[in-house]
């Protein structure tokens, strides 16, 4: 049924290697799909002691994800690798 | 000056997450210690063409590496050897200006006091408290990063 369908997606979690650029190991992170990510940005950011950066992801293709979409939308799936970085922009 | 012995030790430092980053992300990366200087390769995205890019580390972290791109096969840095600006991601403006140079406070090149356009960002030694919506970057792989970023973005070259 459609319902349990959306219900099923809404559960789904996505487990992820992130790596910094100032590291060279990476850590393994388990969120949901329907995160946002710039929630699941700021929590990898945190862990890894990273302060001031707008921080988002950049995917194997390199596209830096949108921080208003969930990781789900953004075609996040278990096994993929993120690099965290900064959105900021240039002036 | 910062004393080049103690560039060479934290370069040192970070040469194991700048070869693991360049590594991951498909460019060429040459840290040269005794010289304090970086040469980095990578193709740009949109017409697969080849970016060179130079890093002048005397000094840092005292004040930021410089930055600049060049021509591969003049070696001078002008507008052709740049990536051309494209609005990055939340319409944020791109780190490639016209002038050209990489605007952003981690870039020597980017103070008016060596030719730059921010004389609004005081002294170089200031360039990790720099102000505003600006993108971060506090040590070598991290500015690799931020250009890789904005190259993603950028719909070709300058000139």
């Amino acid at each position: 049924m459609p319902e349990q369908d959306n219900d099923h997606k809404h559960d789904r979690h996505v487990r992820v290697e992130v790596f910094v650029p100032s590291q060279v190991d990476g850590k393994s992170f388990t969120w949901l799909g329907d995160m946002l990510v710039s929630a699941a940005a700021a929590e990898a950011a945190a862990e890894f002691g990273i302060q001031g950066w707008t921080p988002s992801f950049q995917n194997d293709a390199k596209k830096v994800l949108d921080r208003n979409q969930s990781l789900l939308a953004q075609g996040v799936d278990s096994g993929d690798s993120l690099e965290l970085v900064d959105a900021g922009g240039g002036v | 000056m910062v004393p080049a012995e103690t560039t060479r030790a934290l370069l040192d430092g970070e040469a194991a997450s700048i070869s693991a980053w360049a590594a991951r992300h498909g460019w060429i990366v040459q840290l040269d210690g005794l010289r304090l200087a970086l040469a980095a390769l990578v193709r740009h995205p949109t017409d697969n063409s080849l970016l060179v890019l130079l890093a002048d580390l005397r000094g840092y972290r005292a004040i930021p590496p410089a930055w600049r791109f060049v021509d591969p096969l003049t070696g001078k840095s002008e507008p052709v050897a740049y990536p051309s600006p494209g609005p990055v991601s939340g319409g944020k403006a791109s780190i490639f200006h016209p002038q050209p140079t990489i605007c952003a406070p981690w870039n020597r090149l980017a103070y008016t006091s060596e030719g730059g356009v921010h004389g609004d960002w005081s002294d170089t030694s200031n360039w990790l408290n720099v102000a505003g919506d600006v993108v971060r970057a506090a040590n070598v792989a991290e500015m690799l990063s931020a250009i890789d970023v904005h190259l993603s973005f950028s719909p070709g070259r300058q000139g």
